[in-house]
Formats: structure tokens, C-alpha cells, sequence
């Protein structure tokens, strides 16, 4: 879990760590370049140094020679102005050789016959041994002075010359002696004066140079002796000599630049100290001598790596401290990010409710922080508003559905299925295209006369139900008084015309049917004219029309009539069903409704269903564009009422039985058989014994129950009557035959044999009484032979 | 009167109750009362079998009195069984779903051999167990 979030993709992280690479690089390079010039600069300071000491060690040298250098020469030049007088010659370098304190022996040499007053050779020499000065006749020696080396060396050179080392047996000591010529009044040389140093003052020079433990120094002659060295072996031997130089080549090198006379420095490795070294060279001043420091190249370099590992350390730990800074400060910055990126997570998930710091600055978190509290917070507000418009629109959707039931319960509920007590049928349907509508119907059965209506008012929707409502409430008021339909028209016009601001109008069609004659009473404002459905044959029914109502008070209104012969239907409609559109915006139209109810010729039911059919394949998935209302009535003529038969009981169970077979002898005398006889016998006894049963609390007192019995169009329909307490039996639920038939209930059981029994059942109450009609449908009532019987198998 | 009751005689634990007529909610109380009397007779575990072949009708009420018996049957161990419905009494009957299937009969064959079958089912049962 921890490795997780630590691998999780952070921006804080990636910042922090592409940041401190560049530092990083960055301060790596410029330490280095740094570190770089500083080392060349100490290195380069380091050199100087060692070459000054080089220098001032060649200097100590030479100031030392020098004098020794112009004492020879004084004494040199003294003699050479008095050859006439030995006894001068003797106290010069008698004195010379006790007053220079560096002096331990001075010689003066001459050629033969140089001095005056003495003959043949002459070459006195005075050493100083302790504290006294002696004397020696060079000449004396058994070697010829003048054939001695330092003799030609001294009168070959100019003015004067450095000997080599060499070691006097006679007095045991180390020396190095330097020859000047003595010249003659015509500069001729006449001989020469030689003087003697201890190597050992050039030994202590050398032995001072020495600027750490592990360096040292050494004196060159120009001959590439060494003069004075740290190893007191190599003293007198000519650097070339010496030994374990096979392995560094440059020491040759090195040793021909000294005796050129060349400053300088050169690196090599030193087989003998087994480690690099670099050598410092420089000439000594007035001489034709070099001195070299030699140091170890790690001393020459220390300061310089020193410098690096200060460096090294000072970086790193600026490093450290850098990236801290970086990790702190770049997680700092990006704090209010990721608290940013978990609220996003919570929006995501749909939490709303949690919490944000307001930001510190106003840099680009800050406004970002600021735009995602804002956010959030409209979202809260839109979701509240989503919310509550939500609830608005079900809450109108509640009042619309409410709205629907109301004009629904406005429309006539008894359908008339079936013959029954009147020898027509009718069927009607309306639907609205919206939740509600403006098309409406009514019918009423009055004194032998059905009275009945359609129309159609402007407009759609919510203002089409209001005017609807009020035109169906005043047509149902006026339409029991009305003798003729277009008195009906007459007076609902002039009901609508008042108080009617917004002009809103109603078509309507209006019908009253003799019941006995068939005569046909219409009248029209301004609607449909209905259709005559006769032997299979569609007409439309001319019908002088007027305005629609509500608009002129003043309009008159037309009757015409009509005659209905037995069998045939009549049929209304709104525009709804004509103007009906397909997906391609084409109409309906007129001929199709013609076609379709002519081809159906049978009843009302099955007339509405076909017609609704039909235009529904029409418009296929296209939306309904207008409320649609069709109304089909057929009269069956006065005739067909006669077969029926009315009885009627008191509330009591022994009459019960009594009417029963009343009604089977009713039934077997119009030759219905046995089957469906017993049938009908089953499910008015239960009728009538829920009524006996259940009808009369209060005690059977004026109780009356009514059957009434018609046979028309090969349907038997049955009405039963009782002025009960309203009770709609088949309200409940059926009983639930899935259960173990041993624990069940009893009751129940007879309303579900009724409904189970009869092709078409429907309550209804009607004033004071429960009505419930019952049809048994014609195949049962022709049908002679047995009902299809399975036999029963024994497993 | 529209319905008459004939009792046969008990045969090896089996009651046949014969009704004829009309079981109606008019009948149906005087059904009952008679098929008390044979209720208290039938013995642990018997059978007691509707023959329906003179009953022309039947309701809701008719059914009641056989559901109540065929209750009373099953508590006492017993079972009850219907042969030879007429067409209506046929049809009520299968409308309510009042009886399994494999418990009405046509005729009385089919009836004897059904329950000898539950004899031989009996039997094996027990040599079985």
C-alpha cells in the first residue's frame, strides 16, 4: 500500500526531481569548471612558489659566489700591477685567505720568469688550517702546476672560471676552486689565482631548499656535475652517472636544459623515490651553475586536491540542502493540488459535501482552487435546481395523470356492449394525443330515444380539456331537455358564447335516435359529417352544418334527418382520425375511414377496434398529431327487444331457486341447450345469492333484484339489477387457484365462476342499484354438441 | 326437493356418497348435513368417493360443501374421490381447479383400478421398508 502510493504518478514528485537534476547538473558543471581554474590557479601559485624558492635558493648561491668570484679577481688584478714585488704576492694571499671567511685556500701561479726577482716556477698557496695559515710552494709538487687541470683551466678563460669538485687528500675536505687569470701590464696572462671553497656552504644552501620532508634539491655545474646534492654520494658525479636513472629518461633531458642555462619545470617519474615527482630549475645568477628543487608531485598537487575534495564536500552538501529546499518548497506549492486532485475524485464520485481550504495566494493553484470551489458550488446548485425542476415536472405530471382521470370519467361510462335492454349497440374511444384532450363524446337513453354527441374543440392540450370539460358538462345538463339535436346546439352555443375572452370554439355533431322507428335526428356546428354503414356499403349522411359553437351568438342552427333501417351502423369521428399523418406527412383521408368500416360490418366493438387498427398501421411509429374520438352505433331495430325477458325477486333465497328455473325454462324455450344453459343458470345464482347475501344488511325490506334477459345478433346478454349497497363483485382479486386446494378459501369462488363463464362482464352502478351486465357470446348459444371433454387419467 | 342423497354401503373402508340432482346454495346446506352423517362413519384412513353421475348442476355453494369434505377426509387420514361428472358439473369443477387431475374418474373401473394401484404401491412400500 505504502510502495503504492509512493509509485503512484505524482506531479509534486516529478517537478521536485526534474528540478534537482538540473541543479544538480548545473552545479556539477559550474563546480567543476571552478574547481578547474582553481586547481590551475594553485597549481600555477604552487609552481611560482617552488620556482622563487628555486630562485632564491640559485640567488643565496650566488651571492655567495660572488664574493668569492671578485676576491679571486681583486686579488687577480692586485698581483698583476705588482709582479715586480713577491713579498707583496705573499701578503695579498696570506691576507686573503685569513679575511674571507669563505676562502680556505688561495693559490697564485705564474708563468716562468713572471715575477720579478724570482726565477723559474712560482706558485705560492696559503691554506688556512685552524686558526694558522700555511704556506706551500705549488711549484714544489712533484706534478708541474702548469699542467695541471685547474692551471688551464683558470689561464684559458677570460675572467675567471669554476672549477669542478674535487677532494683534497692532503686535507680532507670537499672543495671546489675557481681560477682567474692574472694579466700583465700589456694584459698578457703571466698566471693565474686559484682559490678554494668547501663544497659544504653550497651543501647547506641546497640542504636548505627544501620546501616539504620528501623534496630536495641539487646544484649542476654547467658540466653536469653535481655540485651539491641531498645524497652526499652523487656529489662530484656527473648527473648522468647517476644510478637508477634507466627508468626516467627526462632526468637527461632535464640535466641537458639546466646546463643550457634554461628556467623551467618538467615532470617524471622517479624510479628511485618509486613516486611522480616535478623538478623546479632555474641558473644560478653569474655563474653558469643550476640549481633544482625536486618535489613530489603529490605535495606539488595537494593544495589543488585538497581544493577539489572542499569542493567535492561543499557541493554535495549544497546538493543536500538544494534538495530539501526543492522537496519542501515544490511540495508546498503543490499541496493545494493534491487536495484538488482528491476533491476531483469526490466530485467524480458524486460527494459534493466536502471541505476546502480557501487558498493562500492567488497564483495559478490559488485561481484554480477558486474556479473549483466555484464550480463545485454550482454544481451543488444545479443539481438542487435539476432537483427541484425534477419535482415540478412530476408533480405536474401527477396533476396531468389527475387531470386525465377527471376527463376520462367525464366521458358516459356504460358502453352498451351487446343487446340489451335497447335494441341498439354502441361503442366509443377517444384518445387524446397528449395526456389530455379536446374531443369529446356523450350519450344518453332517454324515453325511447338515444340522444348522442361528438366533437372537437380548437386547440390542443391543457385549454382544449378546460373548454371540453365545459362544453360535455353543459351538453349533459341540456341534453335530457333537448326535443330535437339542433335545439341542443341552440342553447350550448349560447352558453359558450358567454364568457368565452379567448375565442376558444368547439365543432360539434349531435344525434338523437328514435329507438322504436329508427328515425334520424342531426345537427352540426361546423363538424364531420357521420357515416351510414349499410350491407356492406359506406356513405356519408348529408347534414347541414352551421358555425362552430362558441364563436356567434347569433348562428341558427339546421336539423336533418335521417332513417336507419335494422342492422344498419352509423359512425362519428373527429379529425383526429382523417387527418391522422404517417412519418411522410400524408393524410388519412376520408376514403380510407370509408373503406375500412364498410369492409367490418359487424359490430360497434369490433368496428372502433378496426378502425383504430388501421390508422395506427397508417401512421406506423409516426406521433399521434390530434385527440381522436370514433363513435360506431347500430340499431338492430324495434324488433329485436322482443325476445327478452324481465324478472324480478325479493331478497330472499328460497325465491331464488324459483327465478333460476324461470330463466332455464326461458332459455330451453328459445332453444339454448343444456350446456350453456346451466352455464348461465351457475352465474346468475351467484349472482343473485352475493345480492341475497350481502346486499341488504340492513334487512331485506323494498329489496328488488332484476334480471333481464335478451337474445339478439346471436348473443344472449344478461342484465341483473339489484338496489343493494354498492358493490363491484369483480373489484376483487381473483382467488388464487395455485394454492393447495385444501387450504384456500371458499370465497371468491363465485364471481370467478362468473367471469370465467360469460364472454364479456361489467359492473356498473347506476343510481341507487348495482348493475352488472353479462354476455354470452353466439358461438356458445348455437353450439348443440358437447363441450370438448378430456377424460381423466388415472396417474 | 332438487336434490336426493343415496348412501352406498360401506366396502373395505370406502363410502360412496351419490347425489342427484341440483347442488345449489338452495341444496347445499341439506348436502351438508347429510354428508356429516357419512363423514362420522368413514373409517381412519378410508376413502370417500363423489359419484356425480346423477348430479345435473352444481355452484359455488356445492363446491364449498365438497371442499369442506374433502378437508374433513384429509384430516382424518382419508382421501376423497370424484367419478362421473356430468359436462356442467364437469366444467365448474375444472374452472375452479376443485380436484387434482388423477382424482376424478369416469366410471367406477377406472376408479377400482386407481386405487388398487395405491394398494400395490402400499404393499411394496412396506416390503420395501
Amino acid at each position: 500500500m505504502l510502495l503504492h502510493r509512493i509509485l503512484r504518478p505524482s506531479t509534486a514528485r516529478r517537478l521536485g526531481s526534474w528540478v534537482l537534476l538540473g541543479s544538480v547538473c548545473v552545479l556539477a558543471a559550474s563546480l567543476a569548471f571552478v574547481v578547474f581554474k582553481a586547481q590551475s590557479a594553485v597549481k600555477a601559485q604552487r609552481g611560482d612558489s617552488l620556482t622563487a624558492l628555486a630562485n632564491a635558493s640559485a640567488s643565496a648561491v650566488a651571492a655567495r659566489t660572488v664574493g668569492v668570484e671578485m676576491a679571486a679577481r681583486v686579488v687577480a688584478a692586485a698581483i698583476g700591477r705588482r709582479l715586480d714585488n713577491p713579498e707583496f704576492i705573499e701578503d695579498m694571499l696570506a691576507d686573503t685567505v685569513v679575511m674571507h671567511p669563505d676562502i680556505v685556500g688561495v693559490a697564485a701561479a705564474f708563468e716562468p720568469d713572471a715575477v720579478a726577482q724570482v726565477h723559474s716556477l712560482y706558485a705560492p698557496f696559503y691554506t688556512q688550517k685552524g686558526d694558522a695559515t700555511v704556506r706551500r710552494d705549488l711549484a714544489e709538487d712533484s706534478t708541474p702546476y702548469r699542467e695541471t687541470d685547474w692551471y688551464r683551466h683558470a689561464s684559458a678563460c677570460e675572467s675567471g672560471c669554476w672549477g669542478g669538485i674535487f677532494h683534497s687528500q692532503s686535507r680532507d675536505q670537499v672543495l671546489i676552486n675557481y681560477g682567474v687569470p692574472i694579466r700583465d701590464a700589456t694584459k698578457q696572462i703571466v698566471g693565474v689565482v686559484n682559490v678554494d671553497v668547501l663544497q659544504r656552504w653550497l651543501q647547506s644552501v641546497v640542504d636548505s631548499a627544501r620546501p616539504s620532508p620528501a623534496s630536495f634539491a641539487f646544484l649542476l655545474s654547467e658540466t653536469g656535475q653535481t655540485l651539491a646534492d641531498a645524497k652526499p654520494e652523487r656529489v662530484g658525479t656527473p648527473i648522468f652517472q647517476w644510478t637508477g636513472l634507466a627508468g626516467a629518461p627526462e632526468v637527461a633531458a632535464i640535466a641537458r636544459r639546466m646546463m643550457a642555462g634554461e628556467t623551467g619545470a618538467a615532470e617524471y617519474f622517479s624510479p628511485t623515490l618509486g613516486i611522480p615527482v616535478r623538478t623546479f630549475f632555474t641558473p644560478v645568477p653569474g655563474s653558469r651553475w643550476s640549481l633544482a628543487i625536486v618535489v613530489p608531485y603529490s605535495t606539488y598537487v595537494r593544495d589543488s586536491q585538497r581544493l577539489f575534495f572542499i569542493a567535492v564536500a561543499v557541493g554535495s552538501a549544497g546538493l543536500a540542502a538544494l534538495g530539501l529546499f526543492v522537496f519542501l518548497s515544490v511540495r508546498r506549492l503543490l499541496a493545494p493540488l493534491a487536495q484538488l486532485a482528491v476533491n476531483a475524485d469526490h466530485i467524480a464520485r458524486g460527494d459534493l459535501g466536502f471541505r476546502l481550504d480557501p487558498p493562500r495566494r492567488t497564483d495559478e493553484v490559488g485561481r484554480l482552487t477558486l474556479s473549483f470551489v466555484r464550480m463545485r458550488d454550482e454544481l451543488k446548485q444545479h443539481i438542487a435546481d435539476l432537483t427541484e425542476a425534477t419535482a415540478a415536472r412530476e408533480r405536474l405530471q401527477r396533476e396531468l395523470e389527475i387531470a386525465q382521470h377527471i376527463q376520462e370519467s367525464m366521458l358516459p361510462k356504460n358502453r352498451f356492449i351487446g343487446l340489451g335492454a335497447y335494441p341498439f349497440e354502441l361503442q366509443a374511444i377517444l384518445r387524446p394525443a397528449r395526456v389530455v384532450g379536446g374531443d369529446l363524446y356523450s350519450y344518453y337513453v332517454s324515453e325511447g330515444r338515444l340522444c348522442f354527441l361528438i366533437g372537437d374543440v380548437s386547440d390542443k392540450g391543457i385549454p382544449a380539456a378546460l373548454f371540453m370539460a365545459r362544453t360535455i358538462t353543459k351538453a349533459n345538463l341540456r341534453s335530457a331537455a333537448a326535443e330535437e339535436p339542433q335545439n341542443l346546439l341552440q342553447q350550448l352555443n349560447t352558453d359558450l358564447c358567454m364568457r368565452n375572452d379567448d375565442c376558444m370554439f368547439v365543432t360539434l355533431l349531435c344525434g338523437i335516435l328514435d329507438l322504436a322507428t329508427g328515425r334520424l335526428s342531426l345537427a352540426s356546428a361546423g363538424h364531420d359529417a357521420p357515416i351510414r354503414v349499410a350491407g356492406g356499403h359506406a356513405t356519408e349522411i348529408e347534414v347541414e352544418t352551421s358555425a362552430p359553437l362558441g364563436l356567434y351568438p347569433d348562428t341558427m342552427f339546421v336539423g336533418s334527418e335521417a332513417q336507419l333501417a335494422p342492422g344498419e351502423s352509423v359512425v362519428l369521428y373527429t379529425d383526429g382520425v382523417t387527418e391522422a399523418l404517417d412519418p411522410d406527412g400524408a393524410l388519412y383521408g376520408e376514403q380510407r375511414l370509408l373503406d375500412v368500416v364498410a369492409r367490418c360490418d359487424s359490430d360497434p366493438a369490433e368496428t372502433v377496434a378496426a378502425v383504430v387498427a388501421d390508422v395506427a398501421k397508417f401512421t406506423r411509429d409516426a406521433a399521434q398529431s390530434d385527440d381522436l374520438t370514433l363513435l360506431v352505433l347500430r340499431w338492430h331495430g324495434a324488433a329485436a327487444v322482443e325476445r327478452s325477458l324481465t324478472l324480478e325477486i325479493g331478497a330472499q333465497l328460497a325465491q331464488v331457486a324459483a327465478m333460476l328455473d324461470r330463466v332455464e325454462e326461458w332459455l330451453a324455450g328459445h332453444t339454448i341447450n343444456a350446456e350453456l344453459r346451466g352455464d348461465v343458470r351457475v352465474a346468475l345464482e351467484e349472482l343473485l345469492v352475493n345480492a341475497v347475501d350481502y346486499g341488504f344488511p340492513q334487512g331485506g325490506e323494498g329489496a328488488h333484484l332484476q334480471t333481464l334477459l335478451t337474445l339478439a345478433a346471436g348473443a344472449l346478454h344478461v342484465e341483473f339489477t339489484d338496489n343493494g349497497i354498492a358493490h363491484d363483485p369483480f373489484a376483487r382479486p381473483p382467488p388464487d387457484l395455485d394454492v393447495d386446494r385444501d387450504d384456500r378459501e371458499a370465497g371468491g369462488l363465485g364471481v370467478f365462476l362468473v367471469t370465467q363463464l360469460a364472454s364479456e362482464y361489467q359492473y356498473r352502478r347506476e343510481g341507487d342499484c348495482n348493475r352488472v351486465d353479462l354476455r354470452f357470446v353466439a358461438k356458445s348459444v348455437l353450439q348443440t354438441g358437447e363441450r370438448p371433454h378430456e377424460p381423466a387419467s388415472p396417474d | 326437493m332438487s336434490l336426493q342423497v343415496r348412501i352406498e354401503p360401506a366396502v373395505a373402508a370406502r363410502i360412496t356418497v351419490r347425489p342427484a340432482g341440483k347442488l345449489d346454495a338452495t341444496s347445499s346446506q341439506e348436502f351438508d348435513s347429510a354428508l356429516n352423517l357419512v363423514l362420522a362413519q368413514v373409517p381412519h384412513g378410508g376413502t370417500l368417493v363423489f359419484d356425480l353421475a346423477d348430479l345435473e348442476y352444481i355452484s359455488s355453494a356445492g363446491l364449498r360443501s365438497l371442499f369442506r369434505a374433502r378437508k374433513t377426509m384429509k384430516a382424518n387420514g382419508g382421501n376423497s374421490l370424484i367419478m362421473q361428472a356430468q359436462p356442467q358439473v364437469r366444467a365448474v369443477l375444472d374452472i375452479v381447479k376443485a380436484v387434482p387431475v388423477n382424482e376424478v374418474f369416469r366410471n367406477v373401473e377406472e376408479l377400482d383400478a386407481h386405487l388398487a394401484e395405491i394398494q400395490r404401491k402400499v404393499v411394496e412400500g412396506d416390503i420395501d421398508s
